[in-house]
Protein backbone atom coordinates (compact mmCIF):
# COMPACT_ATOMS: atom_id res chain seq x y z
CA UNK A 1 0.00 0.00 0.00
CA UNK A 2 1.14 3.30 -0.74
CA UNK A 3 2.01 4.96 2.38
CA UNK A 4 3.03 9.16 3.13
CA UNK A 5 5.07 9.69 6.25
CA UNK A 6 6.06 12.86 7.57
CA UNK A 7 8.96 13.55 10.07
CA UNK A 8 10.10 17.11 10.85
CA UNK A 9 13.13 17.77 8.57
CA UNK A 10 11.83 14.79 6.04
CA UNK A 11 9.01 13.06 4.07
CA UNK A 12 8.38 9.50 2.30
CA UNK A 13 5.74 8.31 0.04
CA UNK A 14 6.50 4.49 -0.12
CA UNK A 15 5.14 1.04 -0.91
CA UNK A 16 4.82 -0.04 2.71
CA UNK A 17 2.83 -2.89 4.47
CA UNK A 18 0.41 -0.81 6.34
CA UNK A 19 0.89 -3.93 9.38
CA UNK A 20 4.52 -2.91 9.18
CA UNK A 21 3.96 1.19 9.62
CA UNK A 22 1.73 -0.07 12.61
CA UNK A 23 4.81 -1.65 14.10
CA UNK A 24 7.05 1.11 12.78
CA UNK A 25 4.76 3.34 15.31
CA UNK A 26 4.64 1.19 18.00
CA UNK A 27 8.55 0.66 18.02
CA UNK A 28 9.30 4.05 17.87
CA UNK A 29 6.93 5.39 20.95
CA UNK A 30 8.53 2.32 23.05
CA UNK A 31 12.17 3.64 21.84
CA UNK A 32 12.85 0.22 20.06
CA UNK A 33 13.98 2.03 16.94
CA UNK A 34 15.05 5.70 16.77
CA UNK A 35 13.71 8.17 14.49
CA UNK A 36 16.87 8.42 12.12
CA UNK A 37 17.10 5.20 11.89
CA UNK A 38 13.21 4.88 10.48
CA UNK A 39 13.98 7.80 8.43
CA UNK A 40 16.63 6.05 6.97
CA UNK A 41 14.62 3.02 6.63
CA UNK A 42 12.21 4.66 4.71
CA UNK A 43 14.52 6.50 2.09
CA UNK A 44 16.02 2.71 1.31
CA UNK A 45 12.45 1.61 0.54
CA UNK A 46 11.96 5.15 -1.54
CA UNK A 47 15.41 4.39 -3.20
CA UNK A 48 14.24 0.50 -4.02
CA UNK A 49 10.50 1.54 -5.07
CA UNK A 50 11.76 4.01 -7.50
CA UNK A 51 14.71 1.39 -9.02
CA UNK A 52 12.64 -1.43 -9.01
CA UNK A 53 12.71 -2.30 -12.39
CA UNK A 54 16.34 -1.43 -13.13
CA UNK A 55 17.21 -3.76 -9.78
CA UNK A 56 14.91 -6.36 -10.76
CA UNK A 57 16.48 -6.85 -14.35
CA UNK A 58 19.91 -6.42 -12.96
CA UNK A 59 19.37 -9.07 -10.11
CA UNK A 60 16.73 -11.35 -10.93
CA UNK A 61 16.23 -13.76 -8.46
CA UNK A 62 18.61 -12.79 -5.89
CA UNK A 63 18.42 -10.96 -2.70
CA UNK A 64 20.23 -7.64 -3.10
CA UNK A 65 20.83 -5.52 0.19
CA UNK A 66 20.55 -1.81 -0.08
CA UNK A 67 22.09 0.50 1.95
CA UNK A 68 22.89 4.51 1.40
CA UNK A 69 20.53 4.56 -1.85
CA UNK A 70 23.07 1.64 -3.20
CA UNK A 71 23.40 -1.60 -3.30
CA UNK A 72 25.84 -2.44 -1.31
CA UNK A 73 25.52 -6.30 -1.72
CA UNK A 74 23.63 -9.01 -3.86
CA UNK A 75 23.43 -12.80 -3.58
CA UNK A 76 21.07 -15.22 -2.45
CA UNK A 77 19.31 -14.72 0.60
CA UNK A 78 21.26 -16.86 2.88
CA UNK A 79 24.28 -14.71 1.60
CA UNK A 80 22.42 -11.84 2.06
CA UNK A 81 21.68 -12.49 6.19
CA UNK A 82 25.11 -13.91 6.13
CA UNK A 83 26.63 -10.60 4.84
CA UNK A 84 24.42 -7.91 7.00
CA UNK A 85 25.89 -10.18 10.14
CA UNK A 86 28.92 -9.92 9.15
CA UNK A 87 28.56 -5.56 8.00
CA UNK A 88 27.05 -4.53 11.03
CA UNK A 89 28.11 -0.96 10.46
CA UNK A 90 26.17 -0.64 7.63
CA UNK A 91 23.07 -0.95 9.47
CA UNK A 92 19.95 -0.49 8.80
CA UNK A 93 19.54 -1.77 5.50
CA UNK A 94 16.99 -3.24 3.35
CA UNK A 95 16.94 -6.66 1.99
CA UNK A 96 14.64 -7.67 -0.61
CA UNK A 97 14.34 -10.49 -2.87
CA UNK A 98 13.73 -10.21 -6.23
CA UNK A 99 11.52 -11.87 -8.05
CA UNK A 100 12.87 -14.16 -11.62
CA UNK A 101 11.44 -13.43 -14.54
CA UNK A 102 9.72 -16.31 -14.69
CA UNK A 103 7.97 -15.80 -11.68
CA UNK A 104 6.22 -12.77 -12.50
CA UNK A 105 4.15 -15.25 -15.00
CA UNK A 106 3.77 -17.54 -11.95
CA UNK A 107 2.28 -14.41 -10.51
CA UNK A 108 -0.62 -14.11 -12.90
CA UNK A 109 -1.08 -17.87 -12.65
CA UNK A 110 -1.66 -17.00 -8.65
CA UNK A 111 -3.68 -14.14 -9.27
CA UNK A 112 -5.84 -15.83 -11.57
CA UNK A 113 -5.89 -18.75 -9.34
CA UNK A 114 -6.73 -16.67 -6.19
CA UNK A 115 -4.02 -18.78 -4.67
CA UNK A 116 -2.57 -16.58 -2.76
CA UNK A 117 0.77 -15.59 -1.03
CA UNK A 118 3.59 -18.13 -1.85
CA UNK A 119 6.07 -16.53 1.01
CA UNK A 120 7.04 -18.58 4.04
CA UNK A 121 9.18 -17.16 6.58
CA UNK B 1 11.95 -24.13 31.50
CA UNK B 2 13.08 -25.65 27.96
CA UNK B 3 11.82 -28.79 27.72
CA UNK B 4 10.70 -31.53 24.68
CA UNK B 5 8.60 -30.40 21.66
CA UNK B 6 4.95 -31.13 21.47
CA UNK B 7 1.86 -30.13 19.00
CA UNK B 8 -0.27 -27.27 19.56
CA UNK B 9 -3.80 -26.41 19.30
CA UNK B 10 -3.14 -26.07 15.62
CA UNK B 11 -1.07 -29.23 15.29
CA UNK B 12 1.96 -27.66 14.32
CA UNK B 13 5.27 -28.79 16.69
CA UNK B 14 6.42 -26.38 19.53
CA UNK B 15 9.17 -26.19 21.77
CA UNK B 16 9.27 -24.63 24.72
CA UNK B 17 13.01 -21.81 24.61
CA UNK B 18 14.74 -19.82 26.81
CA UNK B 19 14.75 -16.30 24.90
CA UNK B 20 16.95 -13.17 25.67
CA UNK B 21 18.50 -10.29 23.53
CA UNK B 22 21.20 -8.28 24.21
CA UNK B 23 19.43 -5.33 26.48
CA UNK B 24 16.33 -6.83 27.04
CA UNK B 25 17.33 -8.29 30.72
CA UNK B 26 16.55 -11.58 31.96
CA UNK B 27 15.88 -14.11 29.50
CA UNK B 28 12.35 -15.27 29.67
CA UNK B 29 10.56 -18.47 28.29
CA UNK B 30 8.79 -18.51 24.96
CA UNK B 31 7.18 -20.73 22.96
CA UNK B 32 7.99 -20.98 19.63
CA UNK B 33 6.61 -23.33 16.30
CA UNK B 34 9.32 -25.84 14.83
CA UNK B 35 9.37 -25.01 10.94
CA UNK B 36 12.09 -26.32 9.08
CA UNK B 37 10.06 -24.82 6.10
CA UNK B 38 10.57 -20.87 7.19
CA UNK B 39 13.39 -19.65 5.77
CA UNK B 40 14.38 -17.38 8.53
CA UNK B 41 13.61 -17.54 12.63
CA UNK B 42 11.23 -14.76 14.01
CA UNK B 43 9.64 -13.42 17.52
CA UNK B 44 6.98 -11.68 18.01
CA UNK B 45 7.34 -7.58 19.08
CA UNK B 46 7.12 -8.27 23.01
CA UNK B 47 9.84 -10.82 22.12
CA UNK B 48 11.78 -8.91 20.29
CA UNK B 49 12.50 -5.83 22.53
CA UNK B 50 16.23 -5.29 23.55
CA UNK B 51 17.26 -6.65 20.12
CA UNK B 52 19.63 -4.86 17.70
CA UNK B 53 17.97 -2.68 14.61
CA UNK B 54 19.93 -4.34 11.59
CA UNK B 55 17.84 -3.77 9.14
CA UNK B 56 14.31 -4.24 7.50
CA UNK B 57 13.57 -7.41 5.13
CA UNK B 58 10.72 -6.77 1.89
CA UNK B 59 8.84 -9.36 0.20
CA UNK B 60 7.28 -9.31 -2.41
CA UNK B 61 4.37 -11.85 -2.72
CA UNK B 62 3.09 -13.26 -5.97
CA UNK B 63 0.83 -10.80 -6.53
CA UNK B 64 3.51 -7.97 -6.56
CA UNK B 65 2.46 -6.54 -3.38
CA UNK B 66 6.05 -5.75 -0.55
CA UNK B 67 5.87 -6.27 3.00
CA UNK B 68 8.13 -5.79 5.18
CA UNK B 69 9.75 -7.47 8.55
CA UNK B 70 12.14 -5.43 11.02
CA UNK B 71 15.61 -7.96 11.08
CA UNK B 72 16.93 -7.97 14.75
CA UNK B 73 20.20 -8.84 15.82
CA UNK B 74 21.71 -10.39 19.07
CA UNK B 75 19.14 -12.40 19.92
CA UNK B 76 19.54 -15.75 21.76
CA UNK B 77 17.30 -18.59 21.82
CA UNK B 78 18.12 -22.18 24.21
CA UNK B 79 16.43 -25.00 23.78
CA UNK B 80 16.66 -28.94 24.46
CA UNK B 81 17.33 -31.39 21.90
CA UNK B 82 17.97 -35.24 21.92
CA UNK B 83 21.49 -36.00 20.83
CA UNK B 84 20.55 -38.89 19.23
CA UNK B 85 23.89 -41.47 19.04
CA UNK B 86 23.92 -40.92 22.68
CA UNK B 87 20.58 -40.76 23.50
CA UNK B 88 20.96 -38.12 25.84
CA UNK B 89 19.13 -34.63 26.46
CA UNK B 90 21.58 -31.31 25.75
CA UNK B 91 20.66 -27.78 25.44
CA UNK B 92 21.64 -25.97 22.46
CA UNK B 93 22.44 -22.30 22.67
CA UNK B 94 21.70 -20.27 19.66
CA UNK B 95 22.45 -16.45 18.48
CA UNK B 96 21.54 -14.95 15.38
CA UNK B 97 19.29 -12.49 13.61
CA UNK B 98 15.39 -12.92 14.00
CA UNK B 99 12.86 -11.37 11.92
CA UNK B 100 10.06 -9.74 13.91
CA UNK B 101 6.57 -11.34 12.81
CA UNK B 102 3.67 -12.31 13.92
CA UNK B 103 4.90 -15.97 15.50
CA UNK B 104 7.84 -16.94 17.26
CA UNK B 105 9.35 -19.19 14.79
CA UNK B 106 12.43 -21.66 14.96
CA UNK B 107 13.17 -22.00 11.26
CA UNK B 108 15.54 -23.32 8.94
CA UNK B 109 18.70 -21.22 9.49
CA UNK B 110 18.94 -22.61 13.31
CA UNK B 111 17.68 -26.26 12.00
CA UNK B 112 20.60 -26.25 9.24
CA UNK B 113 23.40 -24.60 11.94
CA UNK B 114 22.56 -26.94 14.69
CA UNK B 115 22.02 -29.74 12.76
CA UNK B 116 18.35 -30.77 13.86
CA UNK B 117 15.92 -32.72 12.65
CA UNK B 118 12.24 -33.22 13.90
CA UNK B 119 11.44 -36.83 14.28
CA UNK B 120 7.76 -38.45 14.85
CA UNK B 121 8.92 -42.31 16.36
CA UNK B 122 6.41 -44.60 16.01
CA UNK B 123 7.63 -47.19 18.10
CA UNK B 124 6.53 -46.22 21.11
CA UNK B 125 2.91 -46.11 22.28
CA UNK B 126 1.78 -43.02 22.40
CA UNK B 127 3.83 -41.79 19.09
CA UNK B 128 6.91 -39.47 20.55
CA UNK B 129 7.79 -36.04 18.73
CA UNK B 130 11.35 -35.33 19.59
CA UNK B 131 13.93 -32.60 18.21
CA UNK B 132 17.44 -34.37 17.45
CA UNK B 133 20.31 -33.13 16.42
Amino acid sequence: MIMSFKFPDASFTVDLDPKFAADLAEMLATNAVQTYEVVRMLEQIAYFDEHRLQLSGDYPGQTVVIGDQAVLFSGSQDEAFTWVAAHRGAAPVYLVTLPRPEQSGDALAAMAGSSGAVYRG
Amino acid sequence: MPGAPYFGIDGRPRIQANWSTLKGGAAQTLEFILDSGATRSGVDKVGGIGGTFLGTVGVIGASGVQSQHVLLGDTTMEFDVVDAQQGTVRTVTHTGEVLVTGQRIIGQEVFQAKSLSLTMDFTVTPPAIRLEC
